[in-house]
């Protein structure tokens, strides 16, 4: 069952559609990304969680019971936001202990857990300072231990690396994890940083058009991409269509029109002979070959259009024809010969092809 | 601080402007207080402490002072009560026309004229005014309350008067207050109540002050309204300053009432506001 369970949620912002349809089933204990561009409708489901938006259509439920009725402040959870949203009135301590001063916690044990999160999240000792007293990543460090603090069902976190600096936001992202080893709280985690969600979670629902598009484990999710918007999404990728020749089990032959034919591994559905099929391939999967020798039976050939390094790879750009492009990020300098004009063979292992629906 | 070098040129006309108009004719009402001056020939002469001794001496002048700062205070928080939930509405109402359309009336009081309001107010309050209608209308007095020349109209007058002050501060503080830490409460735990307690009353605090400070030195230094509504029978310092300086031509009195009025409104709002500050702003003053 789960402790978060979504249900067909629906919601329309004056008419627009937003969220059409949301399933998630949340594990207790589970780190769980919701993983989008902008408008893809992520922020507004955890806003439902949180009970700020109410769902036109569909169930949410925390540890088995319907919380749609239920107002915020009585679903037990916990919440950290993009920018600290820390109360500026408050000492961290106050800050920390809010969530347990609303439950009426006794004093020595508000005292003890106040503590105990301030000291998880590595601020112990920065009990009487104001937020505006604190660096950014300690103020967004005070705002994991005021919603640690008040032990919720859930966690919550709205894109809360978003507004720090690159280096800070990794060492951030490295503590995120080992607090959640440690605490094992839910957490249900916005983002747009596909690096952030692969790092940092157990499952990732990547989304689009208010609408999850697939959830899958971060491995799932970079290897078996089931939509070209997936795949698109998360690393560099390169997309053709191509028609089966060819199929053999498991083995499919697929011609691509003026550019020759390739074979891919189809670990799931049946694929009939003259069926079109969508293909993608990661750009670290390319490898180049000379042109001739794997042109027809296997592989592709085109002419190269740019070449460019790139610090720890050379991306090369493969013109197909038809408007169709590949680019391959190869890990050793290519050859010379490799130059803009220049025609070149293109070789992925049959297992490194994506088939997208 | 190349800033501050380089803005004290910009300012000089502003400094100037104020030390003329300003600082000088309040440093010769200072003065007058400690002088002496015949009522007949106007010639200013001698140092005298005598006026002071006659002003805080005298029954009559230490009630003035005593009922300017009441009226003052009361006024104030009178303010507050009702700006208050105002100010929240204000804060809240999304669409912009609203807003527009609300200041707008709430400006009302600001823009129209003293007298005007003063007058408008005479015919709601008066014996067979609005209020006293609906009240004996309604059987909730015998006879017709005597809200008009009391204390207690003028606290209403100055209220409706100075009142849109109070609002717009409160309104302004609470415009500023991140959307996100009242939703931070909101999902910690905070019911709507103690959100508002915890969280949005605290953090406007700077407006009521502000707001407050105003209130509270217009309605101190009010003529206009207590001279009118109160029909001369509330006697307020500016009234006796008035009286003083226009039918007695005992100019000294008039300026030391204008000093005593000014110091104890002065220190009176200070000792609050810091008071207040120290108890519930703190956060203001931490670093940086």
């Amino acid at each position: 069952m789960g402790i978060l369970s979504l249900e067909g949620i629906g919601k329309s912002f004056s008419g627009q559609p937003v969220l059409k349809g949301i399933n998630l089933t949340v594990q207790e204990g589970e780190f769980v990304s919701l993983l989008g561009p902008s408008g893809c409708g992520k922020t507004t489901t955890l806003n439902v969680i949180a009970g700020f938006q109410h769902p036109d259509e569909g169930e949410v439920r925390i540890a088995g019971q319907r919380v749609n009725e239920v107002p915020t402040h009585r679903r037990n959870l916990g919440m950290v936001f993009q920018g600290h949203a820390l109360f500026p009135h408050m000492t961290c301590f106050e800050n920390v202990a809010f969530g347990l001063r609303m439950r009426r916690l006794p004093a020595p044990e508000l005292q003890a857990r106040v503590t105990e999160a301030l000291e998880l999240v590595h601020l112990g000792g920065f009990d009487r300072r104001y937020p505006r007293e604190l660096s950014g990543g300690q103020q967004q460090r005070v705002g994991l231990a005021r919603a640690l603090a008040v032990r919720p069902s859930i966690l919550l976190l709205d894109e809360p690396l978003s507004n720090l600096d690159a280096k800070l936001r990794r060492a951030m992202q490295g503590e995120l994890r080992a607090i959640h080893t440690r605490v094992r709280t839910t957490m249900v985690y916005v983002t747009h940083d596909q690096e952030e969600a692969l790092t940092l979670s157990d499952r990732i629902a990547v989304m689009n058009g208010g609408r999850i598009e697939q959830l899958d484990t971060p491995e799932g999710i970079y290897r078996r991409p089931r939509t070209r918007f997936v795949a698109d999404f998360i690393g560099s990728s390169s997309f053709l269509e191509g028609t089966v020749a060819e199929a053999v089990g498991e083995s499919l032959a697929i011609l691509v029109s003026n550019a020759g034919q390739i074979h891919a591994l189809a670990d799931r559905g049946r694929w009939a002979r003259g069926a079109t099929v969508q293909l993608g391939v990661r750009s670290d999967k390319v490898r180049l070959a000379s042109p001739g020798r794997s042109a027809g039976a296997q592989g592709l050939e085109g002419t190269v259009v740019d070449r460019v390094f790139a610090g720890a790879a050379f991306h090369v750009v493969v013109d197909l024809g038809e408007g169709r492009r590949l680019t391959a990020h190869l890990t050793e300098e290519p050859p010379t010969s490799v130059q803009p004009g220049a025609r070149v063979g293109l070789r992925v292992d049959p297992g490194d092809w994506m088939l997208l629906e | 601080m190349t800033l501050r070098r380089s803005a004290l040129p910009l300012a000089l006309p502003a400094v100037a402007w104020l030390l003329a108009f300003w600082a000088c004719p309040l440093l010769l009402v200072f003065s007058m207080s400690l002088r002496e001056m015949d009522p007949v020939t106007f010639v200013v002469e001698g140092f005298t402490l005598g006026h002071f001794k006659e002003v805080l001496t005298d029954q009559f002048h230490i009630e003035s002072v005593l009922r300017s700062l009441r009226l003052a205070a009361l006024t104030t928080l009178l303010s507050g009560l009702i700006g208050y939930p105002v100010a929240l509405h204000l804060s809240r109402t999304k669409s912009e026309r609203a807003r527009a359309v609300f200041t707008m009336l709430l400006l009302i009081p600001i823009m129209v004229s003293l007298v005007v309001t003063a007058f408008a107010w005479i015919l709601i309050l008066g014996p067979n005014g609005f209020l006293n209608q609906i009240i004996l209308a309604l059987g909730l007095s015998a006879e017709p309350l005597k809200v008009l020349n009391s204390e207690s109209g003028v606290l209403i007058v100055l209220t409706y008067s100075f009142g849109p002050y109070m609002v717009i501060n409160i309104a302004t503080a609470l415009d500023r207050i991140d959307p996100a830490v009242v939703r931070a409460a909101e999902v910690h735990g905070a019911s709507a109540w103690q959100k508002f307690l915890h969280v949005t009353l605290p953090l406007s605090f700077p407006g009521i002050l502000s707001g407050g400070l105003i209130v509270f030195s217009l309605s101190a230094a009010a003529f206009v309204t207590p001279y009118i509504i109160g029909g001369n029978r509330v006697k307020v310092v500016p009234l006796q300053i008035y009286n003083a300086a226009v039918t007695s031509f005992d100019w000294p009195i008039a300026a030391t009432l204008s000093v005593v009025l000014f110091v104890l409104a002065m220190v009176l709002a200070t000792v609050v506001a810091r008071l207040a500050e120290r108890r519930f702003a703190g956060w203001l003053r931490s670093a940086p």
